[in-house]
């Protein structure tokens, strides 16, 4: 509860800081409404501030006979304000009266009276804004303590209920996993002339093709790129070296966030009415453990819609909800097709006045920061005797991780398989990975003792691998002809991170093998390090945590978005 | 909704994963595999899968699917993938949706259950139609073979209850003393599948022992179970003398009521033994496979086919025509590297009996095999040959690595007092370690008088090491063998690798020896990974180990197959 009540009311102090500081005739007002006390006008916002603590503390203790003696219609009204960030915009107030009579089944009079007398008992306020739509205003301070009841009043009484989708259904973390695993090992094709390097996109898609969607896999690519986990280098596809270090230091949060909800907001050009209604939909199942009708969430979207419109903008109210319909529709089926929301529909098609939507569990949690890396708490996998990884789909996120960087992948599902090979844990040096690390990591998190001819032939291939540490290495790419000779005299000493193409560690390799390019004629080229810390730069640290650090209060939400709820403002008053 | 202490993971793509220490792995091996394929049991995590054929053979053996989908729900860590329970439902309901009666003498009922299935059979058998009438159609029994071919290519199994011909009467009964004068029953595994076959009500099908396990002792109990006039198609001449010498052994037959019917002598008896080149044998490429009638020509009661899973594919389309014949397949697996396990199931039969093979090893049935890989290093002359070689070279220098010799003069040296087996893929190799260490020799040029005068001699005991090319591949018995030597060989196939350790678990020797020599950090390193993770899947122990540090006589582990406490042991 008072986590909920930290997300819910989070920008509380704004209002009390902003009106005690502006508003000093309204705060004399209330003041004088609520203790019959005609106190001097005060210009010290110190002063105010204490004034407006006092009606809060009276408004605490008298919650109860507050709330009993509102009609119906009010308590809807506080109800909706409620949900949507404790705004109602209008353009004109009858339009407002008449929307929420139409969408609640009022009379507009029962709406309007309620109105009115909400604003006369300084329950709500009226913001005049200069170039945006005006709005009814019910400060959070007033919220929290009428929040109780509301839920009490609007909460789930039906006996079915129907719960939002569980994490681990969509494998999340394991398609990452996948991913990284996948590309490390089976990277960069090449043409035998050396020009085309890429991943073979299609084979990749069917490769995941049985646990996932081809454009699931294909946006997820898309967004490790853009955080620069993968990065294109000369037509080619390489994955950030410090990719491993990254994405391991993140929380499960952040990791999920970034394939997840990240690609949505982004794809939606983060357009800042839908992110409020999603904003709604996610607390709405925390409140009130029930779906949200559509006609409802609507309503909101058009609330939210309207608070970004500049005045004037919509001459005709009517033509404005038709537009807004059809946006909103197209909205409702992108969170389906995202997997953030289901909607629960009556039909075949979706009907905004039959049909309810409900957020599922990851959107939830990740839109409200809900720590969800208890979801994983497994920190064991099983290494059988045939060098495979199983890795159940509770397993901690930085274990997998690591599983998925020195093995190949088989198969990523429920159970996600990895197979350990020579080239899969030289791959994994090139990557980061320290070699008495491995077998120690292995030890420590597998599940039954590991085979022994496993843990033999393990520390014999690494045994082999003559370099130390990955640093000082120098990249060169040999003519398709001669590599495979390079490749395998010196199969312990340097690693072929694509085809034709080489680390080399040590000084004195690199001397023979440019001799023996010499003496042979053939041609050997010094790449950039496209590995090197420069690339490292570009997975923008700060970046990714602004994107990901606004979603959770509505504190920073509202930081992010601006102030213009505050900014241009007219004048607070409880008169229309 | 998870259930962390359950034991069993269902994967969208059909396989189930079970962890060998659950403590309900025992209980649930035996459920599943009465509705799934095992497929791999590595050390700590076994595979199955779920497949059409395998629901066909529930259903057809009378597992109810709520059994199935009660199994899945009651051991089921995770949830189950929707489309899994939808792909149970599917195929096994399909299996009884067509059943075949017989009509009268020419001609066949074909009844359905579904009124969908029925539309589409319809559709697809048009031109064998006869006459239709009211959820049943008639066909004409010779075509009884082909239609159930046509429609399991649309994933439609047949219930075959049209019967089958009985064959002509043999007198033949199991002995008790063998003629070798030793006691005879048939094992408890043993004569469960024979007594499942004989309350088969559709007469035929496949019977899943691993090598060794005494798949030809099933064979003959049900043969002296039918006495019927049988016709056995084997594999290599080799084999069909073994099946004479055992039918001579375990059963009342006289040697006149058993022929051979090869290259070498045609006799037409009750019980006839042939092979499966010998039928699909031509003389030109114009030429009719001539031995073709040989189906037709006796009154058979039972076809035995030995090895189905590597029945040649003109014998599947010999075996359409002879539906009517009770048919008998005989395998180690069911997996068939070309695929055509469908084919198994329709003209053959379903599984009428599996017994797991690492069960009849804990058991005792069958030798406990040790894996070994031993590596050895090129020496340096002609490992820069070799790197600077093409591929194909490459495989052939790594193959014949003249430092191998020095590793078989160890092992043979070490295994003094056992029956080895020396197998190769180059001929040049394996004539130089016959020569070298005087050792008889196999290939595909002995002739087969030799040839069986050598395989009894090692039978015998006189001969304790036989050196063979791939011939040794197939199967003949050689209960003797207790080591098997692989100097060089073609990679990757599974059979082969099955049918290499088959050679060596026989049940008279006790532990079995299988040792493969690789040359180090060549791509014979590779090729054997493969292998090394069929045994490994298989459940074996495989180590691997430096030929360097076994003459050293270093000692690594302490398990019970360690090489260097075996060898030490033993030396």
């Amino acid at each position: 509860m008072k986590e909920l009540n930290k997300i819910l009311f989070s920008n509380e102090e704004n209002f009390i800081d902003w009106i005690s500081k502006s508003e000093p005739q309204l705060v004399k007002d209330i003041h004088y409404y609520f203790f019959k006390k005609d106190l001097e006008q005060s210009y010290d916002s110190e002063e105010n501030k204490k004034r407006l603590s006092e009606i809060e503390k009276y408004y605490q203790e008298n919650i109860s006979s507050i709330y009993f003696s509102l009609t119906k219609s009010e308590k809807v009204i506080l109800y909706l304000m409620q949900n949507s960030f404790g705004w109602l915009v209008y353009d004109r107030v009858e339009n407002l009266t008449k929307l929420i009579a139409k969408f609640f089944n009022f009379s507009p009079e029962e709406v309007s009276i309620a109105i009115n007398s909400l604003l006369n008992r300084y329950i709500i306020f009226n913001y005049k804004r200069l170039n945006l739509y005006d709005f009814l205003y019910c400060p959070p301070v007033f919220l929290k303590y009428i929040f109780e009841y509301l839920r009490n009043d609007f909460s789930n009484n039906n006996s079915i209920e129907i719960k939002p989708e569980n994490i681990l259904k969509e494998n999340y973390i394991q398609l990452i996993a996948g991913l990284i695993s996948y590309i490390v090992n089976y990277s960069p094709r090449s043409s035998e002339n050396n020009e085309i390097h890429k991943i073979d996109l299609e084979k990749l898609l069917e490769f995941f093709s049985d646990f996932a969607e081809k454009d699931q896999i294909e946006r997820i690519i898309k967004k490790l790129t853009r955080f620069g986990f993968f990065q294109k280098y000369s037509n080619r596809v390489i994955i950030n070296k410090f990719l491993f270090d990254t994405i391991v230091k993140l929380s499960v949060n952040e990791q999920l966030f970034i394939i997840f909800l990240y690609e949505f907001l982004d794809q939606l050009e983060f357009h800042k009415p839908t992110f409020m209604a999603i904003k709604i939909l996610s607390h709405y199942y925390l409140i009130y453990k029930k779906p949200l009708p559509l006609k409802e969430l609507f309503f909101y979207y058009i609330n939210a819609e309207l608070y970004f419109t500049p005045k004037n903008e919509n001459k005709n109210l009517l033509s404005m909800l038709k537009h807004e319909e059809i946006k909103f529709i197209s909205f409702v089926r992108q969170l389906e097709h995202h997997k953030i929301a289901k909607v629960i529909k009556a039909g075949d098609t979706v009907s905004l006045t039959n049909d309810s939507i409900i957020m599922n569990e990851p959107a939830i949690s990740l839109l409200n920061d809900f720590d969800l890396s208890s979801n994983y708490p497994q920190t064991t996998f099983v290494v059988d005797s045939n060098f495979e990884i199983f890795a159940e789909p509770e397993i901690r996120p930085d274990i997998l991780f690591k599983v998925a960087l020195i093995s190949e992948p088989k198969t990523i599902q429920l159970m996600s398989i990895f197979r350990i090979t020579k080239e899969s844990l030289k791959k994994s040096l090139a990557y980061g990975m320290k070699k008495e690390e491995i077998i120690e990591f292995l030890r420590v998190h597998s599940k039954h003792k590991i085979p022994e001819n496993v843990e033999k032939s393990i520390i014999e291939t690494l045994n082999e691998i003559t370099f130390e540490e990955f640093k000082n290495y120098k990249i060169v790419q040999i003519s398709a002809h001669f590599s495979s000779f390079i490749r395998e005299k010196y199969k312990n000493s340097i690693i072929e991170i694509e085809p034709h193409t080489f680390l080399i560690f040590d000084e004195n390799i690199l001397k023979n093998i440019e001799e023996y390019c010499n003496e042979n004629k053939v041609s050997i080229k010094y790449i950039t390090d496209f590995l090197g810390e420069k690339y490292h730069q570009l997975v923008t640290k700060f970046q990714l945590e602004h994107n990901i650090k606004h979603l959770h209060t509505i504190k920073d939400f509202l930081n992010f978005y601006g102030s213009q709820h505050l900014g241009n403002i007219l004048k607070v008053d409880n008169k229309i | 909704m998870v259930e962390r202490d359950k034991v069993i993971v269902v994967q969208p793509d059909k396989t189930i994963l079970v962890d060998t220490h659950h403590p309900q792995f025992e209980e649930v091996r035996k459920k599943l595999i009465s509705f799934s394929e095992l497929i791999k049991t590595p050390e700590h995590m076994y595979f199955y899968r779920i497949t059409p054929i395998s629901l066909w053979n529930s259903a057809a053996n009378g597992v109810p699917l709520d059994e199935i989908l009660e199994t899945l729900q009651r051991y089921k860590k995770y949830d189950i993938p929707e489309n899994v329970i939808d792909f149970i439902r599917k195929h096994y309901t399909t299996y009884g949706k067509v059943v075949f009666q017989k009509y009268d003498k020419d001609r066949i009922l074909i009844k359905f259950f579904d009124e969908e299935i029925k539309e589409k059979v319809e559709k697809l058998l048009e031109k064998y139609i006869l006459e239709k009438l009211p959820d049943s159609i008639l066909v004409s029994s010779e075509n009884r073979g082909v239609i159930k071919t046509e429609l399991i290519k649309h994933l439609i199994p047949v219930k075959d209850l049209a019967g089958f011909d009985a064959g002509n009467k043999i007198e033949i009964e199991l002995r008790n003393i063998t003629l070798e004068n030793k006691e005879f029953k048939l094992r408890y595994y043993q004569s469960e599948a024979v007594y499942n076959f004989s309350k088969w009500k559709e007469g035929s099908g496949i019977i899943v022992l691993p090598c060794g396990a005494g798949k030809t002792i099933v064979a003959i109990g049900i043969i002296a179970d039918i006495k019927e006039y049988t016709l056995i198609i084997t594999t290599s001449n080799e084999s069909v003398k073994q099946w004479k010498k055992e039918l001579l052994d375990k059963t009342t037959l006289r040697p006149e009521d058993i022929g051979e019917y090869t290259s070498q002598s045609k006799n037409l008896t009750p019980i006839t033994i042939t092979t499966y080149s010998m039928l699909i044998h031509k003389r030109g490429k114009s030429d009719d496979m001539r031995n073709i009638n040989i189906f037709t020509t006796q009154n058979w009661g039972l076809i035995v086919y030995d090895e189905v899973h590597i029945l040649p594919a003109p014998i599947f389309r010999m075996t359409t025509s002879i539906q009517s014949k009770r048919r008998l397949g005989l395998t180690a697996t069911l997996v068939r590297e070309d695929n055509l396990e469908s084919e198994v199931f329709t003209l053959i039969g379903p599984k009428i009996y599996e017994f797991p093979w690492k069960l009849l090893e804990k058991e005792g049935w069958i030798a406990k095999a040790f894996c070994y890989e031993i590596k050895i290093a090129l020496p340096d002359k002609i490992y820069s040959k070799y790197l600077n070689a093409n591929q194909r070279s490459k495989f052939r220098i790594a193959s014949t690595n003249p430092e191998k010799i020095k590793a078989i003069e160890f092992l043979l040296e070490k295994h003094k007092s056992n029956h080895i087996l020396i197998i190769g893929h180059f001929l040049s190799q394996l004539q130089e370690v016959s020569r070298l260490f005087n050792l008889p020799l196999i290939t595909g040029e002995t002739l087969a008088v030799e040839r069986q005068k050598l395989y009894e001699a090692f039978r015998e005991g006189k001969i304790k090491a036989l050196c063979i090319s791939r011939v040794g591949n197939f199967s003949i018995d050689l209960p003797l063998a207790d080591v098997a030597i692989q100097i060089s060989g073609i990679f990757g196939s599974r059979q082969e690798e099955a049918q290499r350790l088959g050679r060596i678990l026989r049940p008279d020797s006790g532990n079995a020896f299988f040792y493969t020599l690789i040359s180090k950090n060549t791509l014979e390193e590779d090729f054997a990974r493969k292998r090394q993770l069929f045994l490994l899947e298989q459940g074996y122990k495989y180590e691997i180990v430096e030929f360097s540090d076994l003459i050293k006589g270093k000692t690594v582990s302490n398990n019970e197959g360690d090489i260097y406490n075996y060898i030490n042991k033993i030396s």
